[in-house]
């Protein structure tokens, strides 16, 4: 019944008691929302609890919710600040400092020409994997704020208008965040890959 | 050439189409919420718009048992101790407390009836065959002497003698007896003393100062014919004709007719040949 809905529909309908409406917005979200508050805070203990609030925090906004931007922008915001509030806590690793890296030049753009039929062999499928894990651990190696624009980009699909909204940057700043957050992937796996 | 081109140009690739980089990353980032999580989430998402129901058993499903028990455990203590409470308090028991106002009232009025029973039995002494007047003469004695103090009390049911003297005429009253007796069991219980004061009971009650009421309607005079009845089963034939002569000796023309309709109704067959001579 819900399920062509979108995300704002599906949200009115919660606030109005529709308790399956949710059941389907929160399907469609929950393994974003995780994975970008485990890539944040790196633990899952952590991710956990920070993913319990956020989705508390929309229940509990729930009657208030008004279709002013996409659901998912009002969604990953909660989460922006509920991660900042966990650095603050913390004292690790601040998120709200805006300290932008500066982009040494490095960059390659071989590995966007890697076709996708070398990935359906064995050998290129463990190859995959182990790029795949590299890039993880060089998204842990990023910067808080270029680490939350790629995550924003990659798990929520926004666009760097939306990063910018959620994070509360100007446009250019995500998009910098955004550029150089890619550009330092881009090696990170250059480098596995040609090694 | 800028050297940051490359860069540049890359990133908008980047941004315009899914990236190997996209790929990758999509391929390995598949870490999803823990199922217990899952069911924490949406278990309050759901206690939000229904509170009223629940998924599964929560550990708070329980949660009625302390109310309850804290009402059982007032209730059995405040039932406890208003018990306790009664037990050491003084008899001021309803029961009880008129008891000693009827005995009283009973003395007052033990030889005012003593002298209403002689002159009864003088009255029929001359009519009677030997052995009732015998018979009669003894209940008669066992109702009057039996001793006040031992009346229990009887609800319901009051008289004073100070209203008799006033008013001027002792007249008969009737009225419902709680419990009812065949005419022998009537009898046992006057004839024994453990149970003399209960016939001295029934006595009393018939002894009574009678409103003035000329004019009964139908339904009244049927009521009191039910009520004379009712009291007077519990005598034999001979107390209650004695008692209706007792009660034309006192000039209670009234209450006489009504116990003897009352008599005629009970005993359709008896001989009344006696108390018409």
């Amino acid at each position: 019944m819900h399920g062509k809905k979108s995300d704002e529909e599906l949200m009115l309908a919660y606030g109005n008691g529709d308790f399956a409406a949710f059941e389907i917005v929160y399907e469609r979200h929950r393994g974003a929302l995780y994975r970008y508050l485990l890539r944040q805070c790196g633990k899952a203990e952590d991710a956990q609890e920070l993913s319990q609030d956020v989705w508390a925090n929309l229940i509990r906004a729930r009657e208030r919710y008004e279709v002013r931007a996409k659901f998912t922008t009002y969604l990953f915001r909660l989460a922006h600040n509920r991660v900042v509030d966990f650095y603050r806590k913390s004292a690790n690793n601040p998120i709200s400092t805006s300290t932008v890296v500066v982009l040494d030049g490095e960059g390659d753009s071989d590995i966007d020409e890697l076709p996708a039929s070398d990935r359906e062999q064995p050998q290129q499928r463990a190859e995959f994997k182990r790029l795949g894990e590299q890039l993880l651990a060089a998204i842990d190696q990023l910067p808080a704020v270029q680490r939350e624009a790629f995550l924003l980009r990659e798990e929520a699909g926004f666009t760097i208008e939306q990063i910018a909204e959620v994070t509360g940057v100007n446009r250019e700043t995500a998009k910098s965040r955004l550029r150089y957050a890619v550009a330092k992937l881009r090696v990170s796996i250059k480098d596995e890959v040609s090694n | 050439m800028n050297p940051k081109q490359p860069d540049r140009d890359a990133f908008e690739s980047y941004l315009q189409s899914e990236s190997s980089l996209s790929r990758v990353y999509k391929a390995t980032a598949k870490e999803t919420p823990p199922v217990e999580l899952d069911a924490r989430i949406l278990e309050r998402a759901r206690q939000a718009v229904h509170p009223q129901t629940r998924l599964g058993r929560s550990p708070f499903a329980n949660n009625w048992i302390i109310p309850v028990s804290l009402a059982a455990v007032l209730v059995l203590t405040v039932g406890l101790v208003t018990f306790m409470f009664e037990k050491t308090e003084p008899p001021l028991l309803p029961e009880t407390a008129p008891a000693p106002l009827l005995d009283s009232a009973l003395e007052e009025e033990a030889p005012f009836i003593r002298d209403k029973a002689r002159e009864a039995d003088d009255r029929l002494r001359s009519d009677q065959p030997v052995d009732e007047k015998a018979a009669f003469k003894a209940k008669r004695r066992v109702v009057i002497e039996a001793p006040a103090a031992s009346i229990p009390a009887v609800e319901g049911l009051t008289k004073t003698r100070r209203q008799s003297q006033k008013t001027g005429e002792m007249k008969q009253t009737v009225a419902a007896e709680p419990e009812m007796a065949s005419p022998q069991s009537v009898d046992e219980r006057m004839r024994s003393p453990a149970t003399g004061s209960a016939a001295t009971r029934i006595e009393s009650q018939e002894v009574r100062p009678k409103k003035e009421n000329k004019s009964l309607g139908s339904t009244s005079v049927l009521r009191k014919l039910d009520e004379v009845s009712a009291v007077n089963e519990m005598m034999t034939p001979e107390e209650w004709l004695a008692k209706i002569a007792t009660l034309r000796a006192q000039g209670q023309q009234t209450e006489a007719d009504v116990s003897l309709a009352a008599f005629r109704k009970r005993y359709p067959d008896y001989p009344l040949d006696k108390l018409r001579e």
